[in-house]
Parts: C-alpha cells; sequence; structure tokens
C-alpha cells in the first residue's frame, strides 16, 4: 500500500495488485506455510515493478523494502510458532520479539548501506549523507568513552 | 536428528535469488539491496550446528490406581548451546497431565543439564508404557530445524480402583480348604448349625450341656464349616459399546477387579477367563500374588474383533474347576457370550451374570424408527435377561448410577428366592 501511494499513476494499478496478491498469500501463510514464498515474491515484484515503470535514480526506499518483507517472514513463522501447543518456559516469550525487531532492524541497516556504497560509486548526496552519520555516530562515540574515563 | 528446513528458508533462498537475478535483469542495485538480507541470512542459517542432546525420562513408580498422580521428570542435557528447544513427552492414553508444561519450550546454555518436572494424572485403567520425548532444536536464526525422538519408555501400570463392596454373593458350593464362607455342610466350624444325639467318637467340648440336661441324654452341637470357594470371573470382551472415549470393557474391567480383589480377600480361589476374539486365562488361586496377576491379566485385556465362532470347549479344563462359581461381566452383546455363558449354566456351573448395561453409550435419535428399533431392542434384551432367569442365573444389571454393592444386592435377592437346582 506504501508503495502503491508513492508510485506514480502508470505504476499504481500494478503495484497495488502485487501488493495485495503478496499481502494474501501471507494471509494464506498462516495457515500453509508453503505460500510464505509466493507472498514475498508478490510484493518483492511489486516493488520492482515500481522500480521498473517509475525508473527513479537511485531509490533507498530498498532499505524499507527489505525491512518490510523480512517482517512479513519471521512474523508468519512466529505466529506459526505460538500457534503450536507448545509452552515457552518463563521469561522466554519475549526472546522472538526481540530477535525479530533486531533482524528488521538489521535487515534495513544492511540494505541501506548497501544502497548507500552504490551511491557512494556514483558520488551522489546520499554517500555523502552517510558519511556524515557515520561521522557524527563516531564522534557521539568517543564523547561518550572520553566522559565514562 | 533430523535435519529439516523452515518454509521460510525455502522463501528467503528464492527471494534471495529472484532479486538478485532482477537486479541483474532490470539493472537496479535496489533490489540487490533488497535481496541481500535475505542472501545472508539464508546463509548463516545454513551454518546452524548439529545440537548434542541427550535426554532421560524419570518416574517415581511403575504401578498406579486409576486417578493416582504420578510424577514424571524429563531431563535433558546438551554440550552445545541451544536457543530454543522444544521437550515433549508423548502420554499414552489414559494418562493426562495434570502440572506442568507439555511440551515445553527452553533455552540451554553450553553444558546445561536442565529438569522439567511433570504431574501425570491415571485417567483410566491401563497398561502402557511412558518415555516417548520428542526434542526439536533450532539456532537463533531458526531456519533450520533438528528433529528428534528418543525411546526412554518404562512400564507403567494404571490398576482399577476396585469399588468398595460390604458383601459379596455366597457360592453355591465350597471347597475344602479354609475361608471365610459358612459352607452348608456340617462340620467343625464356628456358626451354629444343629444338635443331634451323642455318638461315639464326639468331641466332649461340642456336648451341648443345656439341652443334655433338658433331654437327658448327651446332645452335641453340629457346626458349618467356614471354607473358601472358587470363583471365575468370566470377562466378556467379544464385544462393547462405546461412546467418548469410555465404553463397556472398561466399566467391565473395573467391576472384574473390584470382585477379584474381595474374592481374594475372603480366602476364595479366584480365576479369570476374558472370553473373546483372544482368549485368555488364568487358572483359580489366592493370594496377594494372584490378584497381582489377575488385575495384570485384565490389563491386557482388549475388545479384538474376531468373526470366528468361540465356545466353552476352547477354555481349560483346569480353569473352570467343578463347583465353582462363575460370576460372568457381559454387556450381553455378543451371541457367543451368551451362548457361552448358557452353556456354563447347563454344566451344572453356579453361574451370575452382572450385565454392563450398554445403553448409557447410544447415541440419542428423535427419528420414529430409530425409536421403535430402540424399543425392540430392549424388548429382545429384557428377554435375555428373562431366559436366564428361567435357567436360575441371576441376571444384575450395571447402569450409569447403579453402584457393583447395589448390583450385588439384586443377584442376593434373586438367589434368596431361587433357590439353585443341584443337577
Amino acid at each position: 500500500m506504501w508503495l502503491a501511494v508513492a508510485a506514480s499513476d502508470d505504476a499504481t494499478a500494478p503495484v497495488l495488485a502485487l501488493g495485495l496478491a503478496g499481502s494474501a498469500a501471507a494471509a494464506g501463510a498462516l495457515f500453509r506455510p508453503v505460500a510464505l514464498g509466493p507472498s514475498l515474491a508478490a510484493s518483492a515484484a511489486a516493488y520492482a515493478v515500481l522500480l521498473a515503470i517509475d525508473e527513479p535514480p537511485l531509490d533507498s526506499r530498498a532499505a524499507g523494502v527489505a525491512a518490510a518483507l523480512l517482517a512479513v517472514g519471521e512474523l508468519t513463522g512466529w505466529s506459526r510458532e505460538l500457534a503450536s501447543a507448545t509452552t515457552d518456559e518463563p521469561g522466554g516469550a519475549w526472546r522472538r520479539p526481540m530477535w525479530i525487531a533486531a533482524a528488521v532492524a538489521g535487515a534495513a541497516g544492511l540494505a541501506w548501506v548497501l544502497v548507500a556504497m552504490v551511491d557512494i560509486a556514483r558520488v551522489e548526496g546520499l554517500a555523502v549523507e552517510a558519511v556524515g552519520a557515520l561521522a557524527a555516530l563516531a564522534v557521539v562515540l568517543l564523547l561518550v568513552r572520553r566522559s565514562a574515563a | 536428528m533430523t535435519r529439516s528446513a523452515d518454509a521460510r528458508l525455502g522463501a528467503y533462498a528464492a527471494l534471495a535469488a529472484a532479486g538478485l537475478v532482477a537486479a541483474l535483469a532490470l539493472r537496479r542495485s535496489e533490489l540487490a539491496a533488497v535481496a541481500a538480507p535475505f542472501a545472508l541470512l539464508v546463509a548463516l542459517g545454513l551454518q546452524a550446528p548439529v545440537p548434542r542432546l541427550r535426554a532421560w525420562l524419570d518416574v517415581d513408580r511403575e504401578r498406579a490406581l486409576e486417578g493416582d498422580y504420578v510424577d514424571a521428570v524429563v531431563t535433558v542435557r546438551t554440550t552445545a548451546a541451544v536457543d530454543r528447544l522444544e521437550v515433549g513427552l508423548a502420554l499414552p492414553e489414559g494418562v493426562e497431565l495434570a502440572e506442568g508444561s507439555n511440551p515445553v519450550a527452553i533455552r540451554l546454555a553450553e553444558d546445561e543439564e536442565r529438569e522439567l518436572p511433570l504431574r501425570l494424572r491415571c485417567s483410566r485403567w491401563s497398561s502402557v508404557e511412558l518415555g516417548d520425548v520428542w526434542l526439536r532444536a533450532r539456532d537463533r536464526i531458526g531456519l533450520v530445524r533438528f528433529e528428534g525422538r528418543l525411546d526412554r519408555r518404562r512400564p507403567l501400570r494404571i490398576y482399577p480402583t476396585p469399588e468398595r463392596l460390604r458383601r459379596l454373593v455366597s457360592p453355591a458350593h465350597t471347597q475344602a480348604a479354609t475361608g471365610s464362607e459358612v459352607a452348608p455342610i456340617r462340620a467343625e466350624g464356628l456358626e451354629f448349625a444343629d444338635t443331634r444325639p451323642f455318638v461315639a467318637g464326639d468331641r466332649v467340648r461340642s456336648i451341648n450341656w443345656r439341652a443334655t440336661a433338658r433331654r437327658g441324654s448327651l446332645v452335641v452341637n453340629e457346626r458349618h464349616p467356614e471354607r473358601n470357594a472358587d470363583v471365575v470371573v468370566f470377562l466378556d470382551s467379544f464385544a462393547e459399546a462405546r461412546a467418548s472415549g469410555e465404553g463397556t470393557l472398561e466399566e467391565a474391567v473395573r467391576t472384574a477387579a473390584t470382585l477379584a480383589s474381595r474374592f481374594l480377600e475372603r480366602r476364595d480361589r479366584v480365576g479369570l477367563v476374558a472370553f473373546g476374539g483372544i482368549l485368555r486365562w488364568l487358572e483359580p488361586g489366592g493370594g496377594l500374588v494372584q490378584q497381582y496377576r489377575l488385575v495384570d491379566a485384565l490389563l491386557e485385556t482388549g475388545v479384538e474383533f474376531s468373526y470366528a465362532w468361540k465356545d466353552v470347549n476352547v477354555i481349560p479344563a483346569r480353569t473352570l474347576p467343578p463347583r465353582a462359581m462363575v460370576v460372568a461381566v457381559t454387556p450381553l452383546l455378543d451371541e457367543r457370550a451368551i451362548a457361552a455363558l448358557v452353556d456354563l449354566r447347563g454344566r451344572g456351573h453356579d453361574l451370575v451374570v452382572l450385565e454392563i448395561s450398554p445403553e448409557p453409550y447410544l447415541e440419542p435419535s428423535r427419528d420414529p424408527t430409530d425409536r421403535a428399533a430402540l424399543r425392540l431392542w430392549r424388548l429382545q434384551r429384557a428377554e435375555l435377561r428373562a431366559s436366564f432367569e428361567r435357567l436360575g442365573v441371576a441376571v444384575a444389571t450395571l447402569e450409569d448410577d447403579t453402584t457393583v454393592e447395589e448390583a450385588l444386592e439384586g443377584v442376593r435377592a434373586y438367589r434368596r428366592h431361587a433357590r439353585l437346582v443341584r443337577r
């Protein structure tokens, strides 16, 4: 839906159709795990169609798409785990959502870094932003370590 | 342990491959960026090491009564850390989980041993094996699972809870050994029977001095001796009526176990004939060992379907001693069992029939044809009971709300008024 809203008029219909198909397959994956593959494929195809039709110069939304797809896959797996008769030991139930959050964040970060690297290769603005953000982070870490010492 | 892939593994791998191919085809690096996290996850997920797990089961006892609680402890040990380990103990029919979690998911650190206590309730008599433990392990990523079953089975015998009985049925004939049954014959004993004139050889202590003084000649007391009896429990296992996990066989076994233990307490010799698709028998005997033998044999009893016609000739002769009382516990559903009981009566055995009513297990129907059929069936069964009574056999019906004690009172009442004809 997010991609359909962001897409141009030409791309809206196919992106929306693929997105809805992906959502329906994701719902089906809750009952039949084999539907997870088509679900992720349809959702990723929606993004590919958007890129093919709109042809943006370098789309930083790729990080968000990767994170969203991973979230769909992991949440489907978790929901199936919760539906089973197995009881988690006390204190163990929170580990899975923490792992999913970390994995989603990691996927977004990795995709963003890759897009940034591509941008560096092109020497465009996004790479400069990335270098600036990393430099700022490094300064903050340095200050924190010095104040702790 | 068996290695298997989670549904996500295939989906992630396909997505990573399709994304990379599409990135090349469309010349869009963003698609490669989308595919990269999935490719990384698949690569890391496939590196999951095989967990080294050991598990064993401790059960606090091997014998229990229906309704008892049994404590079991599943212990698992690992040499390498396992992020999520699901441990399940397969519970056989007749055993329910009362306390604890089963199956349970735990996390094990390196070289950790964990005990998982379970409290199990023995809900139904049976002879089961407990200890089929299954394990399912996965690492943090969880794309690959390792599953295995460990056979740590040990026997658990769940005995039927005997019902409390105040009185039993007195057999028509007693045996020679000492017991608790007052025999109708006259000999040395405690129960007063009659008086008679003194004859040479009578013991002086048996002289009734008051009667002697009144009559002017020596009069002695005669007494009934306390003897034991041979009792054969005849369990009909040809057919049963069953609904929602409970059937006539369960009730029949409980009744048979109750009777067997009470007769053994009276020092009677008790045997067993489980007459069904498979014939099981136990020669009459007494004592605690015989009680365990009987209950163990009862636990093995099941309804085995068979077309073969069987009559009493297949029962070993020593299992049915002469002058033994036969207590049949039957739903009166199978012609072969009914014919065998009639045959036993015809051979002169003192026979008592305890009918386990199959009616509580019938499905109610509003169809007029079904209701008419039910009425006919009831009439047929009433006629069957009447035909047994015409043969001098007491028939007592155990319904849902009838206790064995009440049923036996019916038998005693019948036998008080309908004296057995000696053949």
